[in-house]
């Protein structure tokens, strides 16, 4: 019976504990709400839109083959490019999944290989629409039901590539933001930084000095993780590799940065890791890394916009895949760039915050 | 250094208060700590000593009043915590050259340090493994290395051992005799004894603040 008794005083000891720890509690009861709203709301294996790019002397030309395209393919979202050039940019950039060049003989289309679901879903549609061509709506189009259909950047819509090069982003995430979050809570959960402090340490030496040797591991997971993708599953080494560099070089630091703000929320490191957990969740889930991102609603398209991961996938992806050039990327540097810096601005104030409200 | 270098005060506390949180920690502290001496900082858990030996490190701010500083730069100041703030991982000379290159002193300073605390048999060890009278060893060593002016010690007897106290003290007045202020919290009447001045705090307050050698004999009771 007494046996009994020291359990049972052992688990009143344990939930009173569970009870004050609202972080834990939050997580244990929050994260299967977020699992089951994103999942239900946000998640779709169907591309709700499929980009085209019509490429057409004839402006009546261009006009009509939307108008079937809009009739025949669900989601079709038709742009109009100028030259086959601008087209092909626009592939690389990954802003068209499909091209269609109305002028050549007989009619091109070219598809996006380098996402091989949103690809599948892209021919299953060509093939529709060049079926429908063969009874046109008006007898007196001149484009000819016979189609030319191409599959660039991916033409075996081999999973491995997208998956492996998206796999970069996700580890670099995860890695970067939780060795950070954990690096400043350390200090001041085994109360060093009381030490660091006696040191007169500044923020900047702090950021700086504690986060500089994990970019090094940042670099080295990068490089290992390209080489053995390479080895492996054959992804190509970008002629780039300069630009490559400096996108991870930004990504992990912006990652580092916002994991060492969440270590200055955090008094301890478990909450640090229930930070990097909460932010890892959608970053995984929202940003195109699994799921097909022009599949989410526009909500969930809005926050994805907003996270780190979703611009480095396109940019990673683009490179690697598709070839992609500093100036096809740049759209998406930029928001990263923006969201580094704002985080370091956030970093800086909350570690300075931090110094001068300790032991608080 | 010259008798009249010796003189005069260290440090002058005018008013100085400090709120955490809600919780009035220090409320109207002023006095004078004479250079040279060994300045003891006693009372009850909760008094306010290591608050106010943080605000001497400039580890904290005061909410209100001033702190005079007459004691040389802010970076003469050695501060030995009451937790062991050095690193476990990393080995004692290691640490005690971490210590060095954040304070600006070359590796001499760290060889004096391993030498002059006894330190060389372990400088190999990982501070993890040291003993409890060890590690306060390598702090007050970390403490010490840059040739403070200013040395400030919370409860820095509490790990040691009756000799590693004598030596502990020892050193204290050494440095005290070249000119160094010591301000130092205890709880131990042993220590209070050792004391050139002692200043009682009580709920945050100064309850009294005397010379030791006029001290009851229970100061600390």
């Amino acid at each position: 019976m007494r046996r009994w008794a020291r359990v049972r005083a052992l688990c009143v000891k344990e939930m009173i504990q569970l009870v004050r720890d609202r972080a834990t509690l939050g997580m244990m009861l929050g994260v299967p709400v977020l699992q089951v709203l994103l999942f239900g709301f946000a998640i779709q294996l169907t591309p709700r839109t499929l980009p085209v790019t019509i490429v057409a002397n004839s402006p009546d030309t261009a006009a009509r083959v939307a108008r079937w395209l809009k009739n025949d393919v669900t989601g079709a979202v038709v742009q109009q490019a100028r030259s086959t050039h601008d087209a092909q940019t626009l592939l690389t950039r990954g802003e068209t999944l499909i091209t269609i060049e109305m002028d050549s003989n007989p009619p091109r289309v070219t598809v996006d290989g380098s996402d091989p679901v949103l690809a599948s879903h892209a021919l299953a549609a060509i093939d529709r629409f060049t079926h429908g061509l063969a009874n046109p709506y008006d007898g007196s189009d001149d484009f000819k039901p016979t189609v030319e259909v191409n599959t660039l950047f991916n033409p075996e819509l081999r999973t491995q590539p997208y998956l492996v090069s998206g796999l970069l982003g996700v580890i670099l995430t995860m890695t970067m933001v939780m060795m950070s979050a954990l690096s400043f809570a350390r200090e001041r959960e085994r109360g060093t930084l009381e030490g660091l402090m006696a040191l007169r340490v500044r923020p900047f030496e702090l950021i700086v000095g504690k986060l500089a040797p994990y970019f090094l591991l940042g670099v080295a997971q990068g490089t290992a993780l390209l080489t053995a993708a390479h080895l492996a599953f054959d992804v190509s080494i970008p002629h780039s590799r300069l630009l490559l560099a400096t996108a991870c070089s930004l990504f992990a630091i912006t990652n580092l940065v916002l994991g060492f703000l969440f270590s200055t929320l955090a008094r301890s490191q478990m909450p640090a890791m229930q930070m990097t957990f909460f932010f890892f969740l959608p970053s995984s889930l929202l940003s195109g890394f699994m799921f097909p991102f022009i599949a989410m609603p526009a909500w969930a398209r809005t926050v994805g916009e907003l996270l780190p991961l979703t611009h480095f996938l396109r940019i990673i992806r683009g490179i690697v895949l598709r070839g992609a050039e500093a100036s096809d990327v740049a759209g998406e540097l930029r928001p990263m760039l923006a969201f580094c810096v704002v985080v370091t601005i956030a970093a800086a104030l909350s570690c300075r915050l931090t110094l001068r409200r300790y032991p608080v | 250094m010259s008798t009249e270098a010796l003189e005069g005060p260290s440090l002058v506390l005018t008013n100085i208060g400090k709120r955490i949180g809600t919780r009035v920690v220090l409320s109207n502290i002023s006095m004078s700590i004479q250079r040279g001496r060994i300045h003891g900082l006693m009372g009850p858990n909760g008094s306010g000593k290591t608050t106010l030996l943080r605000i001497l490190a400039s580890i904290l701010g005061s909410d209100t009043g001033r702190i005079e500083r007459h004691h040389g730069p802010q970076e003469r100041i050695g501060y030995v915590p009451q937790r062991f703030c050095l690193y476990d991982e990393l080995t004692v000379r290691e640490n005690l050259r971490f210590q060095a290159s954040m304070r600006g002193v070359g590796a001499a300073a760290v060889a004096e340090a391993e030498r002059r605390f006894e330190l060389g048999v372990l400088s190999m060890r990982r501070a993890a493994t040291l003993s409890g009278g060890q590690r306060q060893r390598l702090l007050i060593a970390a403490a010490f290395m840059h040739r403070p002016t200013l040395i400030l010690c919370d409860e820095p007897t509490t790990a040691l051992d009756p000799a590693a106290r004598g030596g502990l003290w020892a050193l204290l007045r050494r440095e005290s005799r070249t000119g160094t202020t010591v301000v130092l919290t205890t709880h131990e009447e042993a220590d209070a004894r050792e004391c050139d001045d002692i200043t009682r705090l009580q709920d945050g307050r100064i309850a009294a603040s005397q010379a030791a050698a006029a001290a009851p004999a229970r100061f600390t009771s």
